[in-house]
């Protein structure tokens, strides 16, 4: 093994460079829907528990189409009686990283709680802790709420304002914020 | 401080060098001539075979404060080494260069010279004549007084046209300190390209030569010996009806194109023979044919193997030999040709999980690096997803490790879900499932990796430690995939790279390298002494590229006279014709 002595000592570390390179190319990735929806049973879901990322009383109108849900400003709630129905509404977040915004029910004065509502809140209540996953037990008339058993990583929030996320799951166009908004036509049957 | 151009470069001394050679494939060559240019004077010297050959260094200094210009220098070298010369010890090779700094751009005119030289809109002369002169060289002569004088024309406008591409590379790339660093390291390996071309590959000729002689008969006995398990061949050819007929009988669902036939290519049999290891010979037959028509393995007259190793010549930088010349492109059963010389040895260094190691070092992933450095990072991915307890084994958890392994290695790769579970015979939940965990457990590699395909595709630069560089060019298809493997494939070609140097530098014989493994020779009664110090260098280089002190495993594998090399893979194939050879072969 004789060595060629021409040539100096072979170091390259004096000219290593760190890693790719790519760290300096930030990405952000951009969200142009959330869905406002109760999570789906095969979800694996986390809620974001926060004050400043929760509508404690958010009056919200399903016209039964299929469509999206709007959000109604207290005022014109106050006026549509059981039209629409409130709900504690906060986001959250899927294994899969969609960003939802996870309408729970709120049992009004004098109802009396049925076991689908009850374990509703339960589950939005235990996924502020960690994942969890709710599936309907329809023989039993309640949500099953499901717990891993090896403790799965805390989800990455996207770096938004809770306003941000309104924005974008209703737009301007799904809140309802005058006596004359189509919604309420449609309820009326003035349309 | 960045050089622009060749007068400011640290060096007193800037030689561009050409050289003109013949010799059989496989043969070490036989120089022509010379010409260099010193490019500071501007000085030009021509030198013919027979002057060459009283030398015993070259006639322009190779030492510490000279720089070496030549396309594709390795060629060059194989001159010096025929002649006996020692090697420059700064080597610029503008072929590495162009290659790195264009890599991901669509070249019109390709990566040779001409196309470099096109590249900066210079031109180079009359091509049919340049072709015709070389094809004159490659006669081997005589040459008239009047033929050498044009033979020496003809490598002077080459050496040239060099010197124009190399002034022009300077100005379009500038060099800063670091830079030139990297470019001489590359350089140093396109040195290091030489002498294992020079060296080869030691062959069982005999052996060898048995097999060309019968070669078409040694085909229809495979055909037959093989397809008694199979039954999908007719007169010698493949059926895919046979082949239908035998999938059923198996009860195989086999891919399909859009049209129905079925996905008979390379890649698909390799992904369902390891799903299927009943395929595995079938697999391997079809390669053998497909390959192997004629056996066109270049063998020189000291029963070496040698073609060009091509560095750089891939996207990742790595070596791109011939896969029907180099023993190592060949099925795995040819493998066995190799066999050292009486009283030598070879060994096989390879690196261990080396893509794993790399990607848990440049991600800085410390949970996957951990899994790296347990000894086993299947298992160990299988404990930390909650598979396998703490303490689980290769032996105790089998079937969970296999799953994982399918998982580690898919997810550099960008496989889907559905495909790691094809591989891994998972339902695709379950694989969908192994691929979320993959994520939960080493989220900092999947999210230094997102970064790394983000900018690959908006056609950022990224690079290796080293400075090898890829960027997707204008009108190139750019996928996601490509830049999610690229940091592992090309920081490995060049933990290679650097360890080739390193051990050849140490005064160890390489054969050849091998993607991730090395092939070396020795005495003997050196071999072991020689793997020692070849498993230290191969391990100290790959800690230049992974940094902060930790470096990958080798595992070595010696094969001594009289033995041959044995690819587990192709050992079947091989016994059967070894069985067909008789006694012949040993």
């Amino acid at each position: 093994m004789a060595k060629d002595d021409k040539k100096f000592p072979f170091d390259p570390s004096r000219f290593a460079m760190p890693s790719t390179g790519a760290e300096e190319f930030a990405t952000r990735k951009i969200r142009s829907v959330i869905p406002v929806n109760k999570p789906g049973k095969m979800e694996w879901v986390h809620l974001l528990d926060h004050p400043d990322f929760l509508i404690p009383g958010a009056a919200l109108l399903d016209l039964q189409d299929g469509g999206r849900v709007y959000l109604v400003v207290p005022e014109i709630a106050a006026q549509l009686d059981d039209d629409v129905r409130l709900y504690k509404l906060a986001p959250g977040i899927t294994r899969q990283d969609k960003l939802f915004l996870w309408p729970c029910p709120i049992i009004r004065p004098g109802e009396t709680p049925n076991q689908w509502h009850v374990t509703h809140i339960a589950a939005f209540d235990a996924a502020k802790n960690g994942w969890i996953r709710m599936k309907s037990n329809r023989a039993c008339g309640f949500y099953d709420i499901i717990e891993p058993e090896k403790i799965m990583p805390e989800p990455d929030w996207p770096d938004m304002s809770f306003a941000d996320m309104l924005q974008i799951a209703f737009n301007d166009d799904h809140i309802v914020d005058r006596d004359d908004h189509p919604a309420l036509r449609r309820l009326t049957g003035g349309m | 401080m960045t050089f622009h151009a060749c007068h400011e470069l640290p060096f007193t001394q800037i030689y561009i060098v050409d050289t003109e050679f013949f010799g059989d494939d496989g043969d070490q060559k036989t120089p022509v001539c010379l010409v260099v240019r010193e490019l500071l004077s501007g000085e030009v010297r021509r030198y013919w075979m027979d002057e060459l050959r009283q030398m015993d260094q070259p006639p322009f200094d190779i030492g510490p404060d000279a720089l070496f210009v030549a396309f594709f220098a390795s060629a060059e070298f194989s001159v010096f080494l025929a002649l006996g010369w020692g090697l420059p010890a700064n080597i610029f090779d503008c072929h590495a260069e162009f290659r790195c700094q264009t890599n991901g751009e669509t070249l019109p005119f390709g990566n040779g010279q001409i196309g470099a030289l096109q590249y900066f809109g210079i031109t180079d002369g009359d091509q049919i004549a340049k072709d015709d002169m070389r094809a004159r060289i490659l006669t081997g002569g005589p040459w008239s007084s009047d033929e050498r004088l044009a033979i020496l024309d003809y490598c002077q406008s080459d050496v040239d046209g060099l010197a124009m591409l190399f002034s022009a590379m300077l100005a379009r790339w500038p060099l800063g300190l670091m830079d030139l660093d990297q470019v001489l390291a590359r350089g140093r390996y396109v040195a290091t390209v030489a002498q294992m071309e020079h060296r080869g590959v030691p062959i069982d000729t005999r052996t060898l030569n048995l097999m060309r002689d019968n070669w078409h008969e040694f085909k229809q006995a495979l055909i037959e010996k093989t397809d008694q398990a199979y039954g999908v061949y007719d007169k010698g050819s493949f059926r895919t009806h046979l082949f239908e007929r035998y999938l059923g009988a198996q009860d195989i669902a086999w891919p399909r194109l859009a049209s129905g036939e079925l996905q008979l290519d390379r890649d698909t049999f390799k992904m369902m023979a390891l799903r299927y290891p009943q395929l595995a010979e079938l697999r391997e037959l079809r390669k053998t044919l497909a390959e192997m028509r004629e056996i066109k393995l270049t063998v020189g007259r000291d029963g070496r193997n040698r073609t060009l190793l091509s560095p750089f010549q891939s996207k990742t930088g790595r070596n791109q030999p011939s896969t029907t010349r180099f023993i190592f492109g060949l099925p795995a059963w040819a493998r066995s040709l190799i066999k050292p010389e009486p009283g030598t040895a070879l060994a096989y260094l390879d690196f261990s999980s080396q893509e794993i190691a790399i990607a848990a070092c440049l991600s800085g992933d410390d949970a996957l690096w951990q899994a790296y450095a347990s000894g086993d990072p299947y298992i160990q991915f299988a404990i930390d997803a909650g598979l396998a307890p703490v303490g689980a084994t290769k032996e105790s958890h089998k079937a969970e490790r296999d799953a994982c392994k399918v998982i580690m290695l898919g997810v550099q790769y960008g496989m889907s879900a559905y495909g790691m579970g094809q591989k891994a015979n998972l339902h695709v939940l379950e694989a969908e499932d192994l691929l979320q965990r993959h994520k939960d457990v080493y989220h900092t590699f999947w999210k230094w990796a997102g970064q790394n395909v983000e900018a690959g595709l908006a056609s950022q630069e990224i690079h290796t430690i080293f400075g090898w560089k890829i960027r997707a060019g204008k009108g190139r298809d750019v996928k996601e995939n490509t830049f999610l493997n690229w940091p592992m494939q090309a920081n490995g070609a060049e933990m290679l790279r650097l360890a080739c140097i390193a051990l050849e530098e140490a005064g160890i014989g390489i054969c050849a390298p091998v993607h991730d493994a090395i092939l070396i020779e020795a005495p003997l009664d050196a071999i072991d002494q020689h793997v020692a110090r070849a498993t230290y260098e191969m391990q100290k280089a790959s800690g230049w590229v992974l940094g902060r002190g930790r470096q990958c495993r080798v595992d070595a594998e010696i094969v001594r006279w009289p033995d041959r090399y044995i690819d587990g893979r192709g050992a079947d194939m091989w016994s059967f014709i070894k069985s067909r050879l008789g006694e012949e072969a040993v």
